[in-house]
């Protein structure tokens, strides 16, 4: 009989045999356990036991038995012994990263029976001893939420804002991919990685914000651990096809999107997957941003869609599993993701042909070969080798045409850009950028008046980077050893860096305009890990030790020093106490700073130009030390608990230090440090007997001395006559300090045969419909004076008010013919909450106020006082009060350009996502 | 294997689903906002002479589009602290311009950049004299005859840089009055400026002395010619064909037509006693227009030679067939430059108002020194 283990007996039992799962590769997990004599308790040695019909291990002396590199998902693990009756477990669901424990005590038996099939599932909370705080996401998640990225799915774990975790800085964590780590190394902070995942190929996917192996590194606060699906053991895929057409009117943003995804077997074991994801949507970035008051501004009758928002994604990714020898097998992965949009600008809002654009683009390919020995081996061990090579594009600025659309928000070409070809070849050229032209005010406004909007030509900015990265990755698994784990490995990686960017590029750089602020050089980084854990008793103890190095690779080698290095020692106690499992850990983390800030940046603003930081060749790491203590224990069948409290100690942040008294003269340094404290509450429903849930909670506090690279320090003003002083070196709350996170997810069914029938037909049954309600408190802000230049307040001591949202999914499965597919309506903030995502600094409020209105249009009227002919494109009929077909004096001009600042100062992007809706259609065959 | 339980039950209206796929095809997306239409092809004020423009600076140089959809003209730019003359097109009625072109240049906001004497070939190629120079220069520092494809003068290229020499000829430092001359010859007057006072204290003036009528190949670094017997010429037109001028000579109140292959000239049209006839221009060889009488002046200037003062006249027109005059006479304006239409029922043409002093002991009249752009009817 199979020992169907349940609470805190089983709980216990399953220490005594279960090695803790983080130290397994990430991208996949392994099943252990121990059999037994059924009579007599008695351990069995030399039982074969089956993953999937081939033996993946053999029982030890005291009946343990370990299969490690076990591929994530459903699985059948059987027991079998000559003169004992096998067992089959049905249904075992391995998760990357995690130890699935699966016991078994077989029957003697005289006779050859056919085995037991158990199909009773493993308990999901199998994994007591997982140091690791891991949040997982799986396919059905994707498939079963609204959500509809792995990213939207990631958002959704307890302790991220966004794409940051735990408090930090976007960029600062780690992207792991199939047991690869991928980062964009050169602007994590403040670019995306590039690569994107169809959601159809995700296996499963996993947030880790401690406590991760010491094979990873590169990350300060989490993993976004992804294991992409291998090939079916028979054809299968999915086609599906969404859309907010039908719902009209200002829900329908111009979504089109299309997915689809085909695998299966080829020959002689082989077997091949690819999913394609492309979507596009005429309102990339839709917002919940009141109408205008003023009539005469076309976006008060139509707030929505914005134009020149529009954005396409293009995501496709092949697999092909090649087994080699029933113990070695090849993968080898291809990603190819384009990411390319119009970004409407205010400033451009009448000529929107001239706003900014920007096109990103990630390649990858890589290589897994894995070889493990015979269960039966006196050696056993798994070595994984890997190698990839990844490759990103970016480009910003004006397109040389216009967008030709295709389907929607689909163009399906690529954007090409004015002064591509110069800024790949890193021209220093101090000429200007042929087809760059100087913007002139627009003409098109409703107002007329030369002011604020700008037309005939962008502003001319260009800026453009590629980061290319091979790398190779070794990983040792050895478990030879009884009571012993052992886990080393290393990798080496070589990165190209090419940065260029221009401001101004119609003007010549000079006094005023920065020269192009060109670089290319190629770092090294290299990494070796050891580490190991030891089951005593109840107590598992983990320690690891990774070693990190890198070299900048400059071109001016006279600038750096050589190469960093550190050491990060990683170290966890778990344990059962009162049928609850404890987990204590302590992590040191480091990352290489993105290599942005290793060169000059130049940048511009709307009242200086030429403002510029310079890069420091010498930076080192940025380091993390986290503590965290972590509880979790299963009060009721279904129900899990589980709480976690972490300090984090954050130093040798990259900041802006100030080089002078210049406040442009800065550069790159390891000036910035911070704290991140926190608290972590889930608790979770199974979804069972038609319903589900999982609540998550989670406080943070995360203070620094800045946020943000490129952040000056600005005076505060101290009194009421506007004394100010500089603010000392101590912490303020960091931009992604959100003291308080509420998340609730809900899932639930109908039962089939629910319902009254109709036309055969019963609607409701069968329906499925989960839901996502989000309360989260107002980010920090700093308050400024209107001239922006000087604090009121401290750094970072203003909140944002609390937002809130409701997504809604409902699905319908249906059948055509053999085909199984579904229906399904995707909502996502259903109550169309309009929250407020930012603020002003000088108001703290989305808009300007009067004064400040007032402000703006008396100079601007200053500076154009000239009267408006009737001929000249900026006459408007409305503004000639006098009708004598010239506007002209204060009385006529100036209502005009309090419009026009009114217009150009309407907070857009400071309101987040408004109701969206979206209708799908799949099919599965 | 995989044990997964598919979670989907039997059938459920398929038809209906794919209706919904049909639907979804066919229909479009909702369109963001756009700007407004702001334009109007309206003039302000109807009654005729229709005023086409209410610059308070200068307008001038009118010219329609080959096929009529617009009269392009330089207006010089108040709202503009460098007083660029721009180049603006308008629609043929009149109304808002349809576009206003000023700096090419980056760096054109701290010099006066003008756009001069547009024409446009039949084949829609657009010719202009472009200047620029410092601000309050009395001159130019620099100028040039450009040829663009479009009516868009930023993709211009120079076909001739000023000044130039031709042989036995003095040197020509300024040129005005550009025409096609079918589609690959150039038509102007090619001359010398200079700056007087009209009296002690007056405002410095701008002279023209025509020199000859020259003719440029539409190609760059082409050569000028000047055309024999057009010596003090004032204007200068296209005629019917690419081979035939029709030209004025100052204080003179004749227009002739030269054969430019044979050199032989006859005189078009004559105005006798209305006075010194300019601002020659014929529309498909049939219908002519001209400004005659007004105040304007011939005399030797110490320094140009022979120089024609104009502050303006009457605009006629002139059906050649027949020698039919028509005077187009508009009280309390004197016209220059004006420019029929191709299908020669309207003329547009720079008007100037006159202005008249009453002290009470004696009255006079001066004439305004900005002019701007009217319509006229053309019988």
């Amino acid at each position: 009989m199979i020992a169907a283990r349940r609470g805190t007996v089983a709980v216990a039992a399953m220490l005594a045999v279960c090695a803790s799962p983080r130290l397994l590769a990430q991208s996949e997990g392994a099943v252990g356990g121990r059999v037994k004599d059924a009579r007599d308790n008695r351990s069995l040695s030399d039982v074969q036991v089956l993953l999937d019909q081939v033996v993946g291990a053999v029982t030890d002396t005291t009946g343990q038995y370990r299969i490690r590199g076990v591929r994530p998902g459903w699985h059948r693990v059987a027991a079998r012994l000559i003169g004992y009756r096998g067992v089959v477990l049905d249904s075992v669901l391995v998760r990357a990263g995690t130890t699935v424990n699966a016991d078994f005590a077989l029957e003697a038996s005289p006779l050859e029976l056919e085995p037991i099939v158990v199909t009773a599932p493993i308990d999901e909370l199998l994994d007591p001893l997982a140091t690791a705080s891991e949040q997982k996401i799986t396919a059905a998640d994707l498939h079963n939420l609204p959500v509809s990225s792995l990213e939207e799915a990631v958002a959704l774990s307890a302790g991220s804002v966004g794409t940051s975790y735990r408090g930090g800085r976007v960029g600062e964590e780690s992207f792991i991919l199939d047991g690869l780590g991928i980062k964009n190394q050169l602007d994590a902070a403040s670019g995306g990685l590039g690569l994107r995942l169809p959601p159809d190929f995700l296996g499963e996917a996993s947030l880790v914000t401690n406590g991760f192996s010491a094979r990873y590194g590169q990350a300060l606060s989490g993993l976004v651990n992804v294991v992409t699906r291998d090939p079916d053991d028979e054809w299968r895929g999915r086609l599906a096809y969404e859309t907010d057409r039908p719902a009209g009117g200002s829900l329908d943003r111009g979504l089109d999107r299309l997915s689809a995804r085909a695998g299966g077997p080829i020959a002689g074991g082989v077997g091949f997957v690819a999913a394609v994801d492309v979507a596009g949507r005429l309102d990339d970035d839709p917002v919940n941003a009141p109408s205008p008051t003023n009539q005469r501004d076309p976006r008060t009758s139509t707030p929505s869609p914005l134009p020149h928002n529009s954005g396409e994604q293009w995501n496709g990714a092949a697999k092909l599993v090649v087994p080699i020898t029933s113990r070695a097998t090849v993968r080898v992965l291809g990603v190819h993701s384009e990411d390319q949009r119009l970004l409407f600008d205010p400033l451009y809002k009448y000529d929107p042909a001239f706003a900014p654009a920007q096109r990103l683009r990630g390649d990858l390919v890589s290589g897994h070969v894995q070889y493990k020995t015979d269960p039966r081996s006196a050696f056993p061990v798994i070595v994984d080798a890997r190698a990839s090579r990844f490759v990103r594009e970016f480009l910003r600025g004006q397109l040389i045409d216009s967008v030709d659309y295709a389907i929607g928000g689909i163009t399906g070409s690529r954007f090409h850009f004015v002064g591509e070809d110069i800024a790949r070849s890193q021209s220093t050229s101090t000429d200007p950028i042929p087809g760059f032209n100087p913007p002139d005010q627009s003409f098109a406004t409703p107002w007329g008046v030369p002011a604020f909007f700008l037309g005939g030509a962008s502003q001319g900015d260009l800026a453009w980077n590629r980061f290319g990265e091979t790398r190779f990755q070794l990983d040792l698994t050895y478990g030879g050893i009884r009571q012993l784990d052992l886990y080393a490995g290393g990798e080496y990686s070589s990165q190209q860096v090419s940065t260029w960017q221009r401001v101004l590029g119609y003007l010549p750089t000079g006094d005023t305009v920065p020269p192009p602020a060109a670089a290319r050089f190629s770092p090294t980084s290299g990494a070796a890990y050891l580490e190991g854990q030891a089951r005593i008793a109840d107590i598992a103890i983990t320690a690891g030790i990774r070693y990190d190095q890198f070299s900048a690779g400059t071109l001016e080698a006279a600038q750096a020093r050589g190469s960093q290095k550190t050491l990060s020692p990683r170290f966890a106690v778990s344990s059962v106490l009162s049928g609850a499992t404890v987990v204590v850990s302590y992590g040191r983390f480091t990352q290489a700073p993105d290599y942005q800030f290793l060169v000059d940046a130049a940048f511009d603003d709307s009242t200086r130009t030429g403002r510029f930081r310079r890069g420091n060749a010498d930076l080192g790491y940025e380091k993390a030390s986290q503590y965290e203590l972590s509880v979790r224990f299963r009060p009721r069948e279904a129900i899990s608990l589980r709480a976690g409290v972490y300090v984090k100690r954050l130093d040798g942040l990259v900041a802006s230090v100030p080089l002078g008294v210049n406040p442009d003269s800065t550069i790159f340094g390891n000036a910035d440090a911070g704290s991140v404290k926190g608290l972590e509450l889930l608790a979770e429903r199974e979804f069972k007997d038609y319903f589900g849930f999982r609540v998550a909670y989670t406080f943070q506090k995360a203070d620094a001395t800045s946020t943000d690279p490129f952040l000056l320090t600005r005076l505060i003003t101290v009194n009421s006559v506007g004394d100010t002083i500089r603010p000392a070196k101590t912490e303020f709350p960091l931009d992604f300090d959100r003291r308080h996170t509420l998340t609730v997810i809900g899932r639930g069914k109908v039962p089939d045969g629910f319902g009254p029938r109709i036309a055969g037909v019963r609607p409701v049954a069968g329906l499925e419909g989960s839901v996502i309600f989000r309360v989260t408190s107002g980010l920090p802000f700093s308050r400024t004076d209107s001239t922006g230049d000087s604090l009121v307040g401290l750094p970072n001591g203003s909140r944002l008010p609390y937002n809130s949202s409701l997504d809604l999914l409902i699905r319908r499965a249906l059948r055509i013919g053999q085909m199984e597919g579904g229906l399904y309506l995707d909502v996502r903030n259903l109550l169309n909450r309009q929250n407020i995502v930012a603020v002003r600094k000088d108001t703290g409020e989305p808009g300007p106020d009067d004064r400040a209105i007032s402000l703006m249009a008396e100079a601007a009227y200053a500076a154009h006082p000239e009267p408006i002919t009737f001929e000249s494109p900026r006459y408007r009929a409305s503004g000639d009060l006098d009708g004598n077909g010239v506007i002209e004096g204060r009385d006529e001009l100036f209502p005009l350009y309090v419009a026009a600042a009114r217009d150009v100062t309407t907070p857009i992007f400071a309101y987040g996502t408004p109701r969206l809706v979206r209708f799908g259609v799949e099919f599965l065959f | 294997m995989n044990p997964r339980v598919r979670p989907f039950p039997p059938a459920w209206a398929p038809i209906r689903s794919l209706g919904l796929i049909v639907v979804v095809v066919a229909c479009g997306h909702s369109d963001p906002f756009s700007s407004p239409p702001l334009g109007t092809d309206q003039p302000f004020d109807p009654t005729p002479p229709v005023r086409l423009t209410l610059n308070s600076l200068a307008d001038r140089g009118a010219s329609w589009l080959a096929d009529g959809s617009g009269i392009l003209y330089s207006a010089q730019q108040i709202g503009r602290a460098d007083h660029d003359v721009c180049l603006a097109l308008l629609p043929p009625t009149g109304g808002r311009q349809l576009s206003l072109t000023c700096d090419r240049s980056p760096a054109g906001g701290d010099s006066v950049n003008a756009f001069e004497s547009p024409t446009v070939s039949a084949d829609g190629r657009l010719a202009f004299i472009s200047a620029s120079g410092p601000p309050m220069a009395p001159a130019p520092l620099s100028e040039a005859i450009e040829i663009a494809p479009t009516v868009d003068p930023r993709g211009a290229a120079r076909v001739r840089t000023l000044p130039y020499t031709i042989p036995g000829e003095p040197l020509h430092n300024h040129v005005a009055g550009l025409h096609w001359l079918g589609t690959d010859k150039l038509a102007f007057l090619g001359g010398v400026i200079g700056f007087r006072g009209v009296c002690p204290g007056c405002p410095i003036d701008t002279l023209f002395a025509g020199l000859k009528v020259v003719t440029l190949d539409a190609t760059a670094g082409s050569s000028p010619v000047a055309i024999a017997g057009t010596d003090f010429a004032s204007s200068v037109s296209a005629g019917s064909t690419g081979d035939e001028i029709y030209y004025t000579i100052g204080g003179d109140s004749r227009v002739f037509r030269r054969t430019l292959s044979t050199g032989a000239v006859t005189v078009a049209h004559d105005f006798g006693a209305l006075g010194i006839a300019r601002d020659v221009q014929v529309v498909g060889g049939a219908k002519m227009t001209a400004v005659v009488g007004g105040r304007v002046a011939f005399g030797l200037d110490p320094v140009l030679g022979p120089t024609q003062r104009d502050s303006g006249g009457v605009v006629h027109v002139v059906q050649l067939g027949t020698g039919a005059d028509q005077a187009l006479d508009q009280a309390g304006l004197l016209f220059r430059g004006p420019a029929l239409s191709p299908d020669g029922t309207h003329v547009v043409a720079e008007g100037y108002p006159l202005f008249i002093f009453d002290n009470g002991a004696s009255a006079d009249t001066t004439v305004g020194k900005s002019g701007d752009l009217y319509l006229l009817g053309a019988p």
